[in-house]
């Protein structure tokens, strides 16, 4: 305990380092303001902001993408509340919950408890992190690649089981993605494979590029195919935010500690974030509060349930991302990239090599936290207006910033091309009903995933009942399959069930 | 009910492709070359495995769509509507196919007149194909932000962008000297 208070110290002396606050502070704008507007969505956010951290330190680098994954988990709750308007998908449930309370004239409320979720949420799995990711590093040491493969495959189940609409095409999507990472020189035997004879496909297509076309180019052009019609922003008035008093907090005391710590679990299931966390806390409080009749007419435990889980879903993220090098969300995967183009490997080991700059973004994340709040507390007005800005010209700088990201992952006009091509191979799933989340997830996930199944295979001679004979595998590789079964099956023993009440009825 | 059938192969239309595309990859991926070590599965292994696993399940989507028709919500061109909303979702095909035309010709046109020339040109057409109709805004916020993108990211970020080829790149260059890039 010693120890981690001491290396936080010194980590909070390097991230309140003038350079390190002004990156952090402009990474909390970038990520309220997309957080603000429904075009851009946090990934997208922490997407663009990649080319710019070339020329940086490995930590400053992180210290700006996660100050906008961070923001971004915050921002879109302003305009769900005040406007009816999502900025992101994170902040559905605030349209059941803010904006009712907005309409009865408690906006001011509504945005305290919307304040009071992310700060305490974040400050939740703050804590969680610091606490947990030194002492499971250690234990990650001793992990050999069946224990690898078995996370990984539960990382590729969640984002199938937590998913939404279709498990079929979801599971379709998340094998394109598995066979997008297989293109390229494989690393066990040295084949090439869909190559083509195209000496840049022969290094393999960088995750990267399927990121940036199929999130961010995909949407711009479907924005563009709606003619970048946004819902018309009504006066803000005199918006402030009123804090809630310290009794009402205890009354939503359960609630929120259920929501940060399904937050922050969900966060750390490599392939779910913010989005899934927050509705999947909503839908808990919704099941299981104390006020769960109430819920969808404007109460307050709806909104910490949502936003508290949003924002405590980041620090869960960072977990799997710093100890295995697995990243638990979209952002983070960005935010891995980052990682990779400084040349450093997150996983166990940093944790003996780069100790300090581990702490720097403990650090920088808590003092993000207070700023985060301090900012929506005193700018909600400024942010919202951001809004105002015509959509067909931002878009039109994403797509040129697009065109950086790829272009300099390489310096490569081919990458490019790709990155286009996955935009609108994007823009077709979409179309189709295929979600892009598990394809994305798939680039990221595959290499490790089919590193750690063939060495496992040629280290046991194909014996592939290791998976279940290692302790921690074992347990890892149950909990996924009896996850994805039930995802599978739940369709059919619904439909069991309702049939019985129907032919009643009948 | 001809109507119908056209109708289910174009929901299928996604899933034939992917079925086909599928096979054809599954061949391949058998004639991967390797030096062959007894006892071990080979780089044809794994993407056969998910390759196999595509064609099963998309094989599956294509008669299940064919028979039944889509399900709710999983049709072609029926994307569940955004949440919050209240406006209906118009769709403007030919902006969608102007945009990509004009993405894949600033793609191609950036090697030839240089990232500076082909941003502008793009950014200007991309605001006016957006339907934003103020072309004092368009040239300037164009204009601007082309000049921001090249003086941030060659001057500051040191990424080398396409200069294009001659004579376009005697623009870029001079622009370097204007924002004073060595």
């Amino acid at each position: 305990m010693v120890e981690i208070l001491q290396n936080l110290g010194a980590g909070l002396w390097q991230a309140l380092s003038p350079l390190n606050l002004i990156l952090l502070f402009i990474g909390l704008i970038a990520g309220l303001i997309v957080g603000v507007l429904p075009g851009l969505t946090l990934v997208m956010g922490v997407v663009l902001l990649l080319p710019f951290t070339y020329p940086m330190a490995t930590t400053q680098a992180i210290v700006l993408l996660t100050a906008v994954y961070l923001a971004g988990t915050y921002g879109g709750a302003f305009t769900s509340i005040l406007f009816k308007i999502p900025g992101e998908p994170i902040h559905v449930p605030l349209l059941w919950e803010g904006y009712p309370m907005a309409r009865r004239g408690e906006a001011a409320q509504a945005l305290g408890w919307t304040l009071f979720a992310a700060l305490g949420g974040g400050l939740f799995s703050w804590l969680l992190m610091v606490l947990i990711s030194q002492p499971f590093a250690r234990v990650a040491l001793s992990f050999s690649t069946p224990e690898y493969f078995a996370i990984v495959f539960l990382g590729l189940t969640s984002v199938v089981v937590l998913g939404t609409g279709s498990v079929q095409r979801a599971v379709v999507s998340l094998l394109l993605g598995l066979l997008v990472a297989t293109v390229g020189v494989d690393d066990v035997y040295g084949a090439e494979r869909f190559a083509f004879g195209s000496p840049l496909l022969r290094n393999g297509i960088d995750y990267l590029t399927v990121m940036v076309g199929a999130y961010a180019v995909a949407e711009v052009l479907a924005r563009l195919e709606e003619g970048f019609s946004s819902a018309t922003l009504q006066k803000v008035g005199g918006v402030k935010t009123a804090l809630p008093t310290l009794g009402q907090m205890r009354r939503v005391l359960s609630t929120f500690f259920r929501s940060s710590i399904i937050g922050a679990i969900i966060g750390a299931v490599p392939g779910a974030g913010a989005t899934v966390a927050s509705f999947v806390s909503y839908g808990v409080e919704k099941q299981y509060g104390k006020r769960r009749k109430e819920m969808g007419k404007g109460v307050p435990e709806g909104i910490v349930a949502s936003q508290g889980a949003a924002t405590a879903s980041v620090g869960g993220a960072l977990i799997p991302l710093l100890t295995l090098g697995i990243p638990g969300s979209g952002a983070t995967a960005v935010i891995l990239g980052a990682f990779l183009l400084h040349g450093v490997q997150p996983g166990p080991q940093v944790f003996q090599t780069s100790l300090d700059s581990i702490y720097t973004i403990y650090a920088s994340v808590l003092v993000g936290l207070f700023l985060m709040s301090l900012i929506g507390y005193l700018a909600v007005k400024p942010l919202v207006r951001v809004m105002d800005f015509p959509e067909a010209v931002t878009s039109a700088f994403i797509m040129v910033l697009c065109f950086i990201g790829a272009f300099t992952i390489r310096n490569n006009i081919t990458d490019v091309w790709m990155m286009v091509g996955f935009g609108v191979i994007g823009y077709i799933m979409e179309r189709y009903n295929y979600p892009v989340a598990p394809l994305v997830l798939g680039t990221i996930l595959g290499p490790l995933a089919e590193r750690a199944f063939m060495t496992t295979m040629i280290s046991y001679a194909n014996d592939w009942t290791v998976f279940f004979r290692r302790p921690v595998s074992g347990v890892v590789m149950v909990i996924a399959i009896i996850g994805l079964l039930y995802t599978l099956l739940s369709p059919w023993l619904q439909k069991r069930k309702e049939s019985p009440l129907l032919n009643k009825n009948c | 009910m001809p109507g119908k059938i056209g109708d289910r192969l174009r929901q299928a239309l996604f899933s034939i492709i992917l079925v086909i595309a599928g096979l054809y990859l599954y061949y391949l991926a058998g004639k991967f070359e390797f030096v062959a070590k007894p006892g071990h599965l080979g780089p044809g292994f794994w993407p056969r495995l998910i390759l196999g696993l595509i064609i099963v399940l998309s094989v599956g989507d294509v008669i299940v769509t064919l028979v039944r028709g889509g399900k709710d919500g999983s049709s072609y061109g029926e994307s569940p509507a955004r949440e919050g909303e209240d406006l209906e979702r118009k769709r403007y095909p030919l902006l969608l196919y102007g945009g990509m035309a004009m993405t894949l010709a600033y793609v191609y046109l950036t090697t030839i007149l240089g990232f500076a020339l082909t941003t502008f040109l793009y950014l200007v057409g991309f605001m006016y194909l957006g339907r934003y109709r103020r072309p004092g805004v368009v040239l300037v916020a164009s204009l601007v932000g082309t000049l921001c993108l090249m003086l941030i990211f060659v001057k500051i970020v040191y990424i080398s962008l396409p200069p294009g080829i001659t004579p376009f790149n005697n623009l870029t260059f001079w622009l370097y000297a204007l924002l004073g890039i060595r």
